[in-house]
């Protein structure tokens, strides 16, 4: 039989109710996995075990009680950049180096209310900025599938730690898209929600009108499962929106088996355009053509303003981000460098605590901001950003979901973009557009290259749309696969 | 000292953005000498100090001027850049060592040559949008409720005392 470990979050929830198996067992098993894995994969930087135990116990004796709530003593891993009380919250930066949260996120919040164990912080880049996790104090994580390749990024530890059971289920956050990026390269579920959709009430700002919470997971049930948990009006995020509750898995379930009858797929012909690694096409497209044997209508559609939104995306997420880590100034939290007078304290701190990728994200953003440029810069990557919009409400009156790529290759090894942030922006050209125009998107494997390397799709649905979506990527999900 | 920033700031505020200024030298504060250290006068000096001799001839800056107006305002040479780095990087209270100042202005040159391929579209009729879903006006009631407490909200401080945060001196 195989180890608890191992399970899905909707597989393992179900044998916690039957009580085939207790919460303290599912803990041990994933403990004992990362004992065995996370030094070689490096996706976690903290675990709670002892904490994670004493809960684990507490869960299984309140389901002898006869308790039950949904996720009751199933451990998830969360990022390292949403709040957990008491836990601590680095963002994988040497400036929070020591920082603990004396609060809780509103997912930590509503996880811990649905009986989920917050057992460990999940590796990311620097502040989540970065397609590798290689921008991370901690080091690199390694991809499960090979040791020389990145697990992706931002959410890379989220990602590896559930591909290689590590993880029953995690949280990540997508900007630019830090979920499905990962979640295509290490071969798990990612799922960025609409925004608005999840609170961002603790989870540490990076671009705040792009950043949106969601799941990393096994399977596509686990991710309606999670998001089911996670998602709902919060009156501490204004930008939340007040729409009635998903029940996504449970629309999931009237479903049954893959159906993809009367779904019209729209296919973007700027999505499939050199630069296109042929293995990413050869499986997006023989993933297309399946579903469109399970009954779906593939039908041509144009995004023609994707080739300006990796250039918006960059002036838009580092000009917020540079108003966002305008926090980090040695007063109230995080590393202080000891100086004269407080200008020099900022400097100074500044300088020690943000890592080579954080500077230059917020060097430009402040260009972009500043005087003068505001203009060339700022407001036009807005008015971009309203193209990209109307090319997906346009592209929406044609088809219910797009699919596509997740990123133009498969993961790249280890240090590859590292000297070259053009080409590392340049490779979150298929997902950027997402979180310019606010909709909601997931990456579901579709195989893996003659390397062995895993290749997800991309699908893509309107605001609101994760109903829809949860069940067009029903009908592409295959048999999982593990990294051995 | 918080009001020489603010004295520093405001110029820079009014500033248009013109071709001058992006080379570094349409600030009438380019000469100006201001105290050693890191005062706020730094980036401007460094502009006026970093100027290659070769540039300081009308022949060569006309030229200069004349390449970088082709991409309007972009200021794209290493030059420009380290000085404009050094400039925004003051701005973010970000000190920068030579070497990391170096490394951003090459890359950040390269990025701004490539977002500036947005000045190919014609976006005069195009409202900009700040956030993907407007929603406007969220209210809720003035009610008092329970918030960190002031243990908790000081429990990452670097340095605290009697309930309050300690800085170092502001005012001398």
């Amino acid at each position: 039989m195989s180890s608890p470990a191992q399970w899905t979050l909707t597989e393992t929830r179900d044998r916690l109710a039957s009580r085939e198996v207790s919460s303290r067992e599912v803990v041990e098993s994933v403990l004992s996995a990362i004992e065995r894995r996370n030094r070689e994969l490096n996706a976690y930087v903290s675990v709670n075990a002892e904490a994670a135990l004493e809960e684990a116990r507490a869960a299984d004796e309140r389901r002898a009680r006869g308790e039950f709530s949904p996720l009751l003593g199933v451990p998830i891993g969360v990022k390292d950049n949403i709040a957990v009380r008491g836990e601590p919250c680095t963002c994988a930066s040497r400036i929070l180096q020591g920082y603990r949260s004396p609060y809780d996120s509103t997912v930590a919040a509503r996880l811990r209310a649905a009986g989920a164990i917050l057992l460990g912080r999940l590796n990311l880049d620097e502040f989540a900025m970065g397609s590798s996790t290689e921008t991370s104090v901690y080091g690199p994580v390694r991809n499960p599938w090979s040791a020389e390749h990145v697990a992706g990024g931002s959410s890379g530890g989220s990602a590896a730690a559930v591909a290689a059971d590590l993880a029953i289920a995690a949280l990540g956050s997508d900007t630019g898209g830090s979920i499905r990026q990962p979640a295509s390269f290490c071969g798990c579920v990612g799922f960025k929600p609409t925004y608005g959709r999840v609170s961002r009430y603790g989870l540490v700002a990076y671009a705040s009108s792009l950043d949106q919470i969601g799941p990393l997971t096994k399977s596509v049930r686990d991710a309606a499962l999670l998001l089911d948990v996670i998602a709902g009006r919060d009156p501490r995020d204004s930008t939340t929106l007040d729409v009635p509750g998903l029940a996504a898995e449970a629309a999931l379930m009237r479903v049954g088996a893959a159906d993809l009858r009367g779904l019209r797929i729209g296919v973007p012909a700027e999505y499939f355009v050199a630069g296109l690694d042929p293995e990413v096409e050869r499986l997006t497209r023989a993933a297309l053509r399946r579903a469109t044997e399970l009954g779906a209508q593939a039908v041509e559609i144009r995004l023609p303003h994707t080739r300006y939104a990796v250039a918006a995306y960059y002036l838009i997420a580092t000009a917020e981000a540079s108003a966002n880590l305008a926090r980090y100034d040695g007063v109230r939290y995080g590393l202080r460098v000891a100086a004269d007078g407080i200008l020099d304290m900022y400097g100074r701190t500044r300088a020690a605590g943000f890592g080579l990728e954080v500077k230059r994200r917020i060097i430009l953003g402040t260009h972009a901001l500043s005087a003068g440029y505001y203009d060339q810069y700022y407001l036009r990557a807005q008015k971009v950003r309203t193209l990209i919009r109307a090319d997906f409400a346009a592209a929406f009156e044609r088809c219910d979901v797009i699919a596509g790529p997740v990123a133009p290759t498969p993961a790249f090894r280890l240090g590859e973009h590292l000297d070259d942030p053009l080409k590392m922006y340049l490779s979150d050209v298929y997902t950027v557009p997402v979180n310019l125009a606010g909709i909601c998107a997931l990456s579901v494997p579709v195989g893996r290259t003659a390397a062995g390397l895993p290749v997800g799709l991309q699908l893509i649905g309107p605001a609101m749309g994760e109903p829809t979506l949860l069940r067009a990527a029903l009908g592409f999900e295959r048999e999982r696969e593990r990294p051995s | 000292m918080i009001e020489l920033e603010w004295r520093e700031r405001k110029p820079l505020r009014t500033e248009r953005p013109r071709l001058g200024r992006s080379l570094g030298f349409g600030s009438q504060r380019w000469t100006e000498k201001r105290p050693g250290g890191h005062s706020p006068g730094r980036a401007a000096e460094g502009r006026a100090t970093r100027l290659p001799v070769g540039l300081r001839s009308a022949g060569r800056l006309r030229r200069l001027r004349r390449a970088v107006v082709t991409t309007p305002g972009s200021p794209t040479t290493i030059e420009t850049m380290r000085a404009e780095v050094q400039r925004v990087a003051h701005l973010a209270r970000l000190h920068l060592d030579e070497a990391t100042a170096e490394r951003i202005a090459r890359d950040l040159g390269r990025i701004l040559e490539y977002v500036n391929q947005l000045s190919e579209l014609d976006l005069q009729a195009v409202e900009p949008t700040a956030h993907a879903m407007p929603v406007a006006n969220v209210f809720r009631p003035d009610e008092v409720a329970p918030g960190l407490s002031r243990g908790d909200v000081l429990s990452n401080a670097p340095a605290a005392r009697d309930g309050l945060f300690v800085v170092p001196p502001i005012i001398e």
